[in-house]
């Protein structure tokens, strides 16, 4: 990975005024994938979108990373739900289109 | 412009205490987060408004000036500025009574209603101190079928700017396309959300689909179903000549392989073409006819 497909850590903490414990807690769950290099923790950028998303929920309510990490799986099993009832929403078109 | 109920949008009575307040707020925006309710643009709504709700109610001096003025808000805010009129031109207090302006902080007011930024100004909010992302816009268009058979590009406008996106053929119904930063605008300099295309295939041909294939009835009549004969059918790639066996049976389906609709985001890969053969019966028979249907009956070996 380029070196500056990255951001240090604590540059992303002190950009959205939280704690570094709650980046390394995320990334002990490995809910984000984070580079450890020498003693510096760094966030690549394809991580960022999803990292945003945790923190907004940990700030906004109020909720710790193992709070987030059942949220975030949930959502993930409601989309796939969504994706599987389209699925059979247009299996059903086609078959009512048959009757 | 309407008076909005802060504590109806809480669901709290005018009496509620400030952990009451912060209560209700938690739970709601639990609730309603936009990040937990993805694609629900009513949760979106509602969540500004309960954050809109929490910003003045658990203030203390919003609170008092909302609880003061009510429904009458509007007046208020004439009395208000009465006020301040007097005490310019003749110092000290006013015949109006005590009153606090608001006012300060640099909060750009972008996610609060009109209501709001009336009462309590354009930096009536506190300051933030984080960046915020923008709203996820979601958006639904109608693609028909014959269209989506071939990659084109598509211009959507968005927040008053025109995107041009390629959309690949092969798009299935329900499918959404993400485009990053095409969202709404981020607040204090945060990014701007995504874009969320959902397409809803309108079918506009004689064709069924299924998955990349495609299903058609095609009408034969009693000769060729009997006899055999060539028929021709109009396909999404052009017409075919189809060979009717003879002594076809109504409801026979043939596949035409890679006649069918394209895979999405793989050049050159179709779907087949199923076709079901529907036999129709002759009708209005004259004399002559029924006759020889009655001697093939005769002559028939299944009755």
């Amino acid at each position: 990975m380029a070196s500056t497909a990255r951001i240090a850590a604590t540059e992303f903490c002190s950009y959205h005024n939280i704690s570094i414990d709650f980046i390394t807690a995320l990334g002990d769950f490995e809910m984000i994938e984070i580079v450890r290099e020498k003693r510096t923790l760094f966030i690549p950028y394809s991580q960022l979108q999803q990292l945003e998303k945790m923190v907004r929920l940990h700030r906004d309510l109020h909720v710790n990373a193992e709070a987030l990490h059942t949220i975030l799986h949930l959502l993930q099993q409601v989309q796939q739900k969504e994706s599987e009832l389209q699925q059979v929403r247009n299996l059903l078109a086609f078959y009512e289109d048959n009757g | 412009m309407e008076f909005i109920d802060y504590y109806k949008v809480l669901g709290i009575s005018k009496k509620a205490t400030a952990d009451e307040i912060k209560k209700a707020y938690r739970k709601m925006a639990r609730q309603n987060h936009p990040d937990v309710n993805p694609g629900n643009s009513g949760a979106n709504k509602k969540f500004q408004e309960i954050n809109e709700a929490n910003e003045v109610l658990s203030d203390p001096e919003k609170r008092k000036k909302y609880d003061k003025y009510g429904k009458d808000w509007q007046q208020g805010e004439a009395r208000e500025k009465a006020q301040q009129e007097y005490a310019q031109s003749y110092g000290g207090s006013s015949p109006f009574g005590g009153g606090k302006g608001f006012g300060g902080g640099d909060f750009e007011g972008g996610d609060f209603s009109e209501f709001f930024s009336s009462m309590f100004g354009q930096g009536g909010g506190r300051q933030r101190q984080g960046r915020f992302r923008g709203q996820d816009v979601n958006a639904t268009f109608n693609l028909p079928l014959s269209q989506g058979f071939t990659t084109q590009k598509q211009t959507f406008t968005i927040n008053g700017k025109n995107i041009r996106i390629t959309v690949p053929a092969g798009m299935e119904n329900g499918q959404v396309i993400k485009l990053n930063g095409h969202g709404s605008p981020g607040s204090n300099g945060g990014p701007a959300g995504d874009l969320f295309i959902t397409f809803d295939m309108q079918n506009d041909t004689p064709y069924r689909r299924k998955g990349n294939d495609l299903y058609l009835d095609a009408e034969i009549d009693l000769y060729t179903a009997v006899l055999g004969g060539d028929l021709v059918v109009d396909t999404l790639h052009g017409k075919l000549k189809l060979k009717i066996k003879p002594e076809t049976q109504n409801n026979t389906r043939t596949r035409a392989k890679g006649k069918g609709y394209p895979v999405y985001k793989k050049d050159g890969q179709f779907g087949d073409l199923y076709i079901t053969y529907q036999v129709k019966m002759p009708e209005n028979l004259g004399e002559k006819e029924k006759e020889l249907f009655s001697e093939l009956q005769k002559l028939s070996k299944h009755g």
